[in-house]
């Protein structure tokens, strides 16, 4: 008599679907719990600290949108989203022309690549700390190096960190420092170039310059899109050098909106006010992201499109 | 048969287990409460007292001064001392009311008055009315400490030393150049006379400097020449209602510092001084001929390789004005060992007074500990026409809650442009009047 193993098996598929399920939430669950404890959890105490007036020492007490009006009304919060609009309008094309520059010079065959490479990768494994505490001596008005090089060119060069007018130009300079992140993501995506549409366009007549413009730059494309992000987040967010070299000043010229939120919170202990201060900068941060993603159709290119098309 | 091992449903299950152990264990351990410690003998009160890192030295001193406290209360308090940087002390204070365990009893700075305003702190004025002599004018000075009660009654941190400003000069750079050392009829006037006969070339070729304008950079600094003239940067010391930086007085102050720098050319601008002596301090360095500065800084400066003494400030005609300031102890009103912790800070400024003189790291509060012949051996030479000096000082100290927020966003910031030579004092009084009032009168 022939017996149907019809519904053992289906039984015993389901058993292992779920079995499957189970060991795949416990293998998720460190990632899991430590992005509830440790990110969305803080994010909703932030979220309700900012409709508070809590500075550690006071009971927790709503105040509704009073931290946010404020904000509003401050001058300082207003200069310090001036200043890291400045810094991220100029710093993040900047960091992306210069570190792709660079990324096309390391992609060439040459002896001793390698060397290269590492060498302009090294600045972004070095601590922030140290580094910031040399460009403070670099830029010193009067015994820094760069002041010192201006002046054998007999050009007198400014008091760069005292100087209002010059202290965000000296920490922009500073940000290309660290290019070396996305000048190997850049690399990366000029590796995966086809040589061959290179070749194709070389016996078609394409100069270097036509060949950059029609066939790198839009196959790189989702690199730079994937880099802009990053940077316009790594921009806004914005601390450790102006903390060190500059502390917010001279007279507020490099007061980030990280800066002004630090200040607020460890120092002048407006805990509620600082929580505010932080989701307005996550919704700004947010809304160019999005504008970023929604642009995205009408300047990156991918492969795959172009398959289903 | 036994299964195998390398069985990937086997493998998968041991790797999945084993990742929810260890992810379960570090949750565990991130949300356990210490361990229940053993309980100590009921009559022995074990304290925290905190302060921060000064030096190795007075460091290490401070942990003596506990040595000895434990040993006087023996089977009664036993105290801890831990010092922190000074960047992670008042957040760890902070953070320690926020977890409703406060440190049993830390060292005052102004940030402690907005514990104050906060109810935080305990009243320890009857503790101090039964300490013998601490109402004694000749044994403590009654008048400057009155303005630690800040209700107007009551003291709520018990003070152990004092300090203020002195000029501290480089003996030998004096008598290289055959100058008098200056003394307490020296005129701020004068200063500048003298700066300029110790000052060693010219332009970018300067190779000594006759002055530093030291901690005249700092509010609290700069204020003693504005209080020599009759003024002040504000109407009252606690919870001022006005700021007065654009006032004839507090300006003329601060073009004294500015044109020091950059009319006269005597002393090191904001760009030299930013790196010159960066391990020593500017007048460590030894290119620097005189300064003010704190007179916390003696027990320091007696490592430096070369001769120097200090002297009273100078006068502004013929008025000396000169900050002082007070190291103490505060107690929480809801510390776990409240009497411990108060024995702890009225033992420091009282019985261990004349060890405070022996150690020359503090100047004492208590007249015979601060005139005894062990502390001003320690001291030197100049020291005791300095400490005369004291009955005249005024407290360089503001408190309001919003006092922190006035300095980090408005007083450093445009102070520093006058420093750097950016704006005037003119200009700098008004933008400080403007903004400083406005944050005062909650705007």
């Amino acid at each position: 008599m022939a017996v149907s193993t019809e519904a053992p098996k289906r039984k015993q598929a389901g058993w292992q679907a779920r079995t499957e399920a189970v060991h795949a939430y416990i293998f998720m669950s460190p990632v899991i719990l430590g992005l509830l404890l440790f990110t969305l959890g803080p994010m909703i105490i932030s979220l309700a600290l900012s409709f508070s007036d809590y500075n550690l020492l006071n009971d927790f007490k709503l105040i509704g949108i009073g931290n946010y009006t404020k904000l509003l009304q401050e001058e300082l919060f207003w200069q310090s989203l001036k200043i890291s609009a400045i810094y991220s309008v100029v710093s993040v094309p900047l960091g992306l022309v210069i570190s792709l520059f660079l990324a096309i010079l390391l992609n060439k065959k040459i002896r001793g690549i390698y060397v290269f490479r590492s060498m302009y990768y090294l600045p972004t494994v070095i601590s922030g700390v140290g580094v910031a505490m040399l460009w403070k001596w670099i830029f010193n008005g009067k015994h820094g190096i760069i002041n010192n090089l201006l002046g054998m060119l007999s050009i007198k060069g400014p008091n760069w960190l005292l100087d209002e007018q010059w202290a965000l130009v000296a920490l922009i300079i500073t940000s290309v420092w660290g290019v070396g992140g996305t000048m190997l993501i850049f690399l990366a995506g000029l590796q995966g170039i086809p040589y061959e549409l290179m070749e194709a366009a070389e016996i078609d007549g394409a100069n270097r310059w036509s060949q950059f413009r029609h066939i790198t730059l839009p196959l790189l494309s989702n690199v730079t899109f994937f880099n802009l992000v990053l940077g316009i987040i790594g921009a806004l967010q914005y601390f450790t050098d102006a903390f060190v070299i500059t502390g917010g000043g001279p007279n507020n010229a490099t007061l980030f909106i990280a800066v002004y939120l630090w200040r607020h919170a460890f120092q002048f202990l407006n805990f509620g006010y600082a929580a505010a201060i932080s989701w307005v900068l996550f919704l700004i941060v947010m809304l160019l992201t999005l504008l970023v993603f929604r642009s995205s159709p009408l300047w990156v290119f991918y492969e795959s499109e172009r398959k289903v098309k | 048969m036994s299964k195998p091992l390398n069985d990937r449903r086997r493998f998968l299950r041991l790797m999945a287990l084993g990742t929810a152990a260890v992810s379960a264990g570090v949750l565990a351990a991130c949300g356990a409460t210490t361990a229940e410690q053993p309980a100590a003998p009921a009559e022995v009160q074990k304290i925290k007292a905190l302060m921060w890192s000064n030096s190795p030295t007075l460091d290490e001193n401070f942990k003596k001064r506990a040595d000895l406290f434990n040993a006087k209360y023996k089977g009664q308090y036993e105290a801890t001392m831990e010092l922190l940087p000074w960047d992670q002390y008042w957040p760890k204070v902070d953070l320690a009311y926020a977890s409703k365990e406060p440190i049993d009893v830390y060292f005052w700075d102004v940030q402690a008055y907005g514990h104050y305003t906060q109810g935080k702190l305990k009243n320890l004025q009857d503790d101090l009315n039964k300490v013998g002599d601490f109402a004694n004018p000749d044994m403590y000075p009654q008048e400057q400490m009155a303005v630690w009660k800040f209700d107007g009654a009551n003291m709520y941190a018990i003070p152990e030393n004092i300090q203020t400003m002195a000029l501290f000069y480089n003996k030998k750079l004096f008598d290289e150049a055959g100058v008098a050392y200056p003394d307490e009829n020296t005129t701020w006037d004068d200063v500048k006379v003298i700066a300029q006969k110790l000052k060693k070339g010219d332009g970018a070729d300067v190779t000594q400097w006759g002055f530093d304008v030291g901690d005249l950079a700092v509010w609290w600094g700069s204020i003693s020449l504005a209080w020599a003239q009759g003024g002040g940067y504000f109407d009252k010391v606690v919870e001022p209602t006005k700021f007065t930086f654009s006032s004839p007085e507090a300006v003329n102050a601060l073009h004294w510092i500015q044109d020091i720098m950059y009319v006269e050319k005597l002393a090191p601008d904001s760009e030299t001084r930013s790196v010159v002596g960066q391990e020593t301090g500017i007048f460590g360095s030894g290119k620097v001929a005189m300064y003010p500065g704190g007179t916390w800084m003696i027990s320091s400066n007696a490592e430096l390789p070369f001769e120097w003494d200090v002297a009273p400030m100078p006068k502004w005609g013929d008025k000396r004005a000169m900050p002082y300031f007070f190291g103490g102890w505060v107690v929480p009103k809801d510390g776990k060992h409240s009497d411990a912790a108060t024995a702890w800070a009225i033992w420091c400024a009282t019985e261990y007074q004349a060890e405070m003189a022996n150690t020359g790291d503090w100047i004492p509060i208590r007249a015979d500990a601060r005139n005894s012949e062990a502390f001003l051996k320690a001291m030197p030479a100049g020291f005791k026409s300095v400490s005369d000096a004291i009955g005249s000082a005024q407290i360089g100290d503001v408190y309001s809650a919003k006092v922190q927020q006035i300095l980090g966003e408005v007083i450093s910031p445009t102070l520093d442009q006058v420093w750097n030579n950016k704006i005037t004092p003119e200009e700098a009084g008004k933008q400080i009047d403007e903004k400083a009032n406005k944050i005062l009168a909650g705007g």
